[in-house]
């Protein structure tokens, strides 16, 4: 454990540290599926687009593996946030409501 | 993974994980459950977290009271934090005819020991402030239903069952089960054969593929049904709300997460489409309308196995002894996962559960004994 993991925020919007990642490997969580949601990152508004593949490239070093060994989750829609408003029928989106 | 189990359950979804820990905690610790990609990958990890005792149906009340108790104590239970709330779930009726029958509903399941109640639009704001009074004239409230963390309740029920010495294998597909002249199978598996005295077929959507291995035809058919996440705000929203085919709740996490129904449901596809948030958003709006600033942060769809009474076909088959169901929940496999863990890991141990369920069996589709639920949501 260093001191620089434990500081480094690997998921901005969850602030999940490397440290967290890390541990939660080595706690037998060696897939990138199961791994993002019992550490519970890549899950915020960013929807992962900072920090899945830092935690890929984390795995991938921490178990020996290249990056194309690791299978990365499906990519959700939207691409990034919108308000409901936007997709109610003859309304506009308002962000102040 | 061994050559020899006592008992093998195909799926780690929250039916087989919880029948592993219960049947591990019985001390009948010989058990394997397989999983063919991770945990929690199928439905379980796609639902809606909902955990409700309103049902129609004598069973499902019975069942489901059962289960709410046992998950307020599951964090204890299980040493890992499931995040289990009673936030009670509102049904909201917009109709004369719909308010009548809600009351006979209610008269129903009080009747089975679950207090629920009529309210009027004032109560109603008063439980959920957001509400817009205007979208219903009564709603249906009872305290006990909740929701649970679906990711969180597969993993407590998974470290407790390793714990007690259960092996848990994923991406371990099963292709072929045979039966053998010694009465025990032989489970073909992409890491090797293990034989074994108990199957317990808890693979959710691909149950139906499990049992026809052995010649068994669950009369199942899959409805796909899609999902959204906001993203997270601070608590505002308090109960599970439901309105028609609409259900919404806040995660202890401070999501948004619900549904609705969709005119996709036989498409072979799992794919998430614009069609279901146009929906979703326009009828999650009028009840609360301060929903449409809220950003809309992901969406994904998945599977209810849906039976021909929408109740799920659990305990032995008779043709084939050693072969367990617990599938077929119809969309409510997760909040249901406790109490089947429970019944199924005593039908396995002791060959009885505590609670008759021979009704559920899978012999009342030959007898033409079907159960009835009318309130099946999404």
């Amino acid at each position: 454990m260093t001191r620089e993991d434990e500081k480094t925020i690997a998921c901005r919007c969850e602030d999940i540290s490397v440290q967290e990642i890390k541990d939660a490997i080595h706690e037998g969580y060696a897939d990138l599926q199961s791994l993002k949601r019992y550490a519970k990152f890549g899950l915020g508004p960013c929807q992962g687009k900072t920090c899945i593949l830092l935690a890929a490239q984390i795995l991938a070093r921490e178990t020996g593996r290249t990056l194309d060994q690791i299978m990365t989750p499906t990519t959700r829609p939207p691409v990034d946030p919108v308000p409901i408003g936007f997709f109610v029928k003859g309304r506009e989106a308002d962000d102040e409501k | 993974m061994k050559s020899r189990y006592d008992c093998v359950i195909i799926g780690g979804g929250i039916s087989g994980l919880a029948i592993a820990y219960e049947l591990a905690k019985r001390g009948y610790k010989d058990v394997a459950v397989l999983e063919e990609c991770y945990l929690g990958s199928g439905s379980t990890g796609r639902c809606g977290s909902g955990i409700r005792a309103q049902f129609t149906g004598p069973d499902q009340i019975v069942l489901l009271r059962e289960a709410e108790e046992m998950w307020t104590h599951m964090s204890d239970e299980l040493g890992y934090d499931i995040h289990f709330k009673a936030c009670g779930y509102l049904f909201l009726w917009d109709t004369p005819e719909l308010v009548e029958k809600a009351k006979q509903n209610v008269a129903f399941q009080n009747k089975h020991g679950v207090m629920s109640r009529i309210i009027d639009r004032q109560e109603a704001k008063e439980i959920c402030p957001s509400l817009n009074t205007d979208s219903f004239l009564a709603g249906q409230w009872y305290d006990k239903d909740g929701m649970a963390f679906p990711f969180d309740t597969v993993t407590g029920y998974a470290q407790a069952a390793r714990r007690l010495g259960v092996d848990i294998l994923t991406t371990t597909h099963v292709f072929q089960l045979e039966t053998t002249p010694a009465h025990t199978f032989t489970v073909h598996t992409t890491q090797g054969n293990i034989e074994t005295k108990n199957v317990v077929n808890a693979a959710g959507p691909g149950s139906k593929g499990i049992a026809a291995m052995l010649g068994v035809d669950l009369p199942y058919r899959l409805d796909k049904h899609q999902i959204m996440a906001t993203e997270p705000l601070e608590q505002f929203l308090g109960p599970m709300l439901v309105k028609n085919s609409l259900y919404y709740l806040q995660t202890h996490r401070g999501n948004v997460v619900g549904g609705t129904d969709n005119d996709d449901k036989n498409a072979t596809d799992i794919d998430s489409t614009f069609e279901f948030l146009t929906k979703f958003a326009s009828e999650a709006c009028e009840i609360v309308p301060r929903l449409a600033g809220v950003k809309l942060m992901r969406q994904w769809a998945g599977y209810y196995v849906v039976s021909p009474d929408a109740h799920p076909v659990l305990g032995p088959i008779d043709e084939v002894p050693g072969f367990f169901q617990a599938n077929g929940y119809s969309g409510h496999g997760f909040m249901m996962g406790p109490i089947v863990g429970r019944l199924l890991a005593e039908y396995v141990a002791d060959g009885k559960p505590s609670i008759d369920i021979e009704h559920y069996n899978f012999r009342r589709f030959a007898r033409g004994e079907l159960l009835v639920e009318k309130a099946v949501i999404g």
